[in-house]
């Protein structure tokens, strides 16, 4: 069952892909949504019948949002296209979210370096976090009021022994009247942990921090998989300084990447891009974001499936953060800020889709600029 | 505003652009407005308005935004007609 709501005449076919885009994550009784640009028509697939009136209000109340706002698309500034390529399906075999072997975990360890390489070369200094960061630190951000959709927050059973005797007894129905939540959610960016670390104090000059931790993003059940995870590996470089410090680092960086990214011979582009912000009164900032050229995306895009998908992102958030962090330099200005975040589950999934499963037969330059040596690890899955 | 062919329309323009983007009049041609997330669409939006003109997406860059001549340039060079 579905609704096919039309768009044409009202909505172009960007605004239309920016409805759908809000459409996923404002009704769960939607297993599936598209915008089908020949019919100009906006298609949502149904769990079921009684989800039908829910479903056709919420499409037609989010068109008329995007109606209203100013249409700013997106400006490509780099574009790559490799007409050699036959794309490959990676088998879930071989990535699967669950688990990833061998072969696919050296190819993580090797894409990790290449980053840590250049955050290096910037002067980056080393870090780990944890999994878990506070409230306290993404209100300071206002991650959970801008991104909902998104956040997953930690629960926990309080130390009560009746609470604890009861957990056994109600099993899965019951944990959720049982729990209450625990003041932390799974990170969803590397970034914020540098922001606490840096909270309330002033740098003396600029600084480089890259770290690489998994984060965690709630995502529409029936978009998980291949490319799209609820839980991810990401490093990140995050730098704060003078504002043509800050730029300028994420102008170089973003120059080095497509250097690298040319180096692998993926096909793809990089655009300005905004955050995901879920509220229409919030949207103003993504725009601006557009505009202001405070983010940049590489996509890889694979011009057999069609499919595309963001692999890194080039952040200047100038004094947004840093002014809600009270960071300041030491003349007690508030600084700059910015970071550059690379997926690594899928640069992985890009090689993969790019050269095959098989990474021992992958092209010798590809292993050559990944500084990829399996010959160690095929000795010891040998014995 | 229709074309630009002299330079008492080149001062209307400047003063157009300063009454709906808030710029105080001696405000410097060359100096940086600093337009930030709060603003910068909605002074764009009146912008459009005020000189009945739509900024295609290629020109939806903050630079070219970021002084009082630099916006002028911009409509003058992509947007006015210039009487040819």
């Amino acid at each position: 069952m579905e609704i096919r709501y039309s768009v044409r005449d009202f909505l172009d076919d960007h605004q239309a892909q920016v409805v759908v885009s809000k459409l996923i994550y404002s009704s769960e009784g939607i297993v599936r949504c598209l915008y089908d640009s020949a019919e100009g028509e906006i298609v949502a697939f149904l769990a079921d019948e009684s989800f039908r009136s829910e479903v056709t209000e919420v499409i037609a109340r989010i068109s008329r949002e995007e109606k209203q706002s100013l249409n700013i698309r997106h400006r490509i500034v780099k574009e790559r296209n490799e007409h050699a390529i036959s794309f490959h399906e990676p088998a879930a075999s071989d990535f699967s979210p669950a688990v990833r072997k061998d072969e696919v975990v050296i190819l993580y360890g090797v894409l990790d370096a290449l980053f840590v390489h250049l955050a290096r070369k910037n002067k980056a200094r080393l870090r780990e976090y944890r999994s878990m960061i506070s409230f306290d630190a993404l209100d300071k951000c206002r991650y959970i009021s801008y991104f909902p959709q998104h956040i997953y927050m930690v629960s926990e059973f309080p130390h009560q022994m009746p609470v604890l005797e009861q957990v056994k007894e109600v099993r899965k129905a019951g944990y959720g009247d049982l729990s209450r939540l625990s003041g932390y959610a799974l990170s969803p960016a590397v970034c914020f942990h540098c922001y606490m670390e840096w909270c309330g104090t002033a740098i003396d000059g600029p600084v480089v921090l890259t770290a690489r931790g998994n984060c965690f993003r709630h995502e529409a059940p029936w978009r998980l998989g291949s490319h799209r995870l609820n839980e991810f590996c990401m490093r990140e470089i995050v730098f704060a300084g003078d504002p043509h410090f800050v730029e300028n680092l994420r102008n170089q960086i973003l120059e080095d990447v497509w250097a690298i990214f040319n180096d692998l011979g993926l096909p793809g582009l990089v655009q300005t891009a905004n955050d995901p912000f879920y509220y229409q009164e919030d949207k103003v900032k993504g725009q601006h974001q557009i505009i202001a050229n405070m983010k940049y995306e590489l996509i890889f895009q694979n011009d057999q499936t069609g499919e595309s998908f963001a692999i890194a992102s080039f952040n200047n958030v100038k004094d947004t953060l840093t002014r809600q962090f009270e960071i300041r330099g030491s003349d007690q200005t508030v600084v700059h800020s910015g970071c550059v975040a690379f997926g690594i589950d899928r640069w992985a999934y890009a090689l993969l889709s790019a050269y095959g499963s098989d990474i021992k037969t992958w092209p010798l330059h590809i292993k050559k600029a990944l500084k990829l040596n399996l010959e160690d690890e095929e000795r010891i899955w040998a014995t | 505003m229709g074309n630009i062919t002299n330079l008492d329309q080149h001062q209307e323009l400047i003063q157009t652009i300063k009454e709906v983007m808030n710029i105080p009049p001696d405000y410097p041609l060359d100096k940086e407005i600093g337009l930030d997330s709060l603003n910068s669409i909605s002074a764009i939006v009146r912008l459009e308005e005020a000189l009945g003109i739509n900024f295609k997406n290629s020109d939806m860059d903050l630079r070219l935004f970021s002084t009082v001549e630099n916006i002028a340039t911009l409509v003058v060079e992509n947007y006015l007609d210039h009487g040819r």
